[in-house]
């Protein structure tokens, strides 16, 4: 039985690792190892692993690791990542405007509150419905919607000035 | 925040919903109408898709190659081993642990039933009692004591012997002791054999 939970442990962290860390990233952006988000958020799983259901782990892995990067950017000290040091900077096919942009926009949603940005990620990423989000992040639906609404638009105003000066570019 | 865009929040929010295939059927269809018609919904909605697919470029990104899972994976692999390592080990001292405790009770269950046994049971009514004025003699199970008392019938000391006729000698001489201590002390002189 044991042996079995461990099997199933392995075989959806193999499965699920990728959009986590992904997930991870968008969460704690600089302000965290991801990795390291990712690799604790199992763990306390693990320690606990005979009390889940592996065989659809998706929801429980993405609520771990969410509530273990809120976890993390909570902590009042925490060491920031070096921009150079954050994954995800090899862009395969990306022009330096792309880079360029990439780099506005990773910068302008490091910036949103914590549940604004998490419920962004799991929306727009891994495309969770309202009611996902909210199970996800122990929140209502109206509540989710909100923060989603509240974090497209500070992150647009926050671009207003990219935009703008992409929207002459084109015109020009 | 909605002087940026040609619509005010109530309709960003229905377009929002929109792009994220949060709408009703019905919903869904009346926008649809609505899109067709109103153009500054329709600005509004390429504007939001725009910035969508800003956010998109942003998520791409961030998705991780397959080296880094691969890495992942195997330090995560590595860290559940070694919490199960860890987690096998503490349920092992905890089996042990109990296995001790039941051992030290039993050890010291058994040293206090033995030095219970040892004690002279002196109104015990299982036990068989020898006695005489001034003392008992008291068999245990394995040894004999007597119990020399006072005149009250207090007991005052309690010697051990290992039979009962070492016993019973002792016993004898100690009444003897008492009586020639009572006729001392009474000034009556009884003549016997002893003197």
């Amino acid at each position: 039985m044991a042996d079995e939970t461990t099997e199933l442990f392995e075989k959806a962290v193999r499965l699920h690792s990728r959009r986590l860390l992904a997930i991870a990233r968008a969460v704690v952006g600089y302000r965290a190892s991801a990795e390291d988000v990712v690799q604790q958020a199992v763990l306390n799983l693990f320690e606990h692993r005979e009390r889940y259901d592996w065989r659809e782990p998706g929801g429980l892995l993405r609520r771990a690791v969410v509530n273990e990067a809120l976890r993390i950017l909570r902590k009042p000290k925490m060491s920031v990542v070096d921009e150079e040091q954050v994954p995800g900077g090899v862009m395969p096919d990306a022009a330096i405007q792309n880079r360029e942009m990439i780099t506005h926009v990773r910068a302008a949603i490091a910036k949103l509150p914590e549940h604004f940005r998490s419920a962004l990620v799991l929306c727009e990423y891994e495309n969770l419905s309202y009611a996902e989000i909210a199970k996800t992040l122990d929140a209502s639906v109206p509540q989710v919607k909100t923060w989603i609404f509240r974090a497209r638009r500070q992150l647009a105003e926050m671009l207003k000035g990219y935009y703008e000066a992409e929207r002459r570019g084109l015109r020009t | 925040m909605s002087d940026m865009y040609p619509v005010p929040d109530e309709e960003l929010e229905l377009l929002d919903a929109y792009l994220d295939d949060a709408l009703s059927d019905q919903a869904l269809s009346e926008l649809r109408a609505r899109l067709a018609v109103e153009p500054s919904m329709m600005a509004a909605l390429r504007m939001l898709r725009d910035e969508r697919s800003t956010r998109q470029a942003f998520f791409q990104s961030i998705d991780p190659t397959p080296a880094e899972v691969d890495e992942l994976v195997a330090d995560i692999r590595h860290a559940a081993a070694r919490k199960r390592w860890w987690q096998d080990r503490r349920k092992l001292t905890r089996w042990a642990s109990a296995v001790a405790a039941c051992l030290v009770m039993g050890i010291a269950g058994a040293f206090v039933y033995h030095a219970w046994d040892k004690t002279p049971l002196r109104s015990n009514g299982d036990t068989p009692m020898v006695s005489g004025n001034g003392m008992n003699t008291v068999s245990a199970r394995a040894r004999y004591a007597v119990e020399v008392t006072d005149e009250t019938g207090n007991v005052m000391a309690v010697q051990h012997f290992d039979n009962e006729s070492e016993a019973n000698d002792f016993r004898r001489d100690v009444r003897l002791m008492q009586q020639r201590h009572r006729q001392t002390t009474h000034g009556m002189t009884i003549m016997d054999n002893d003197f």
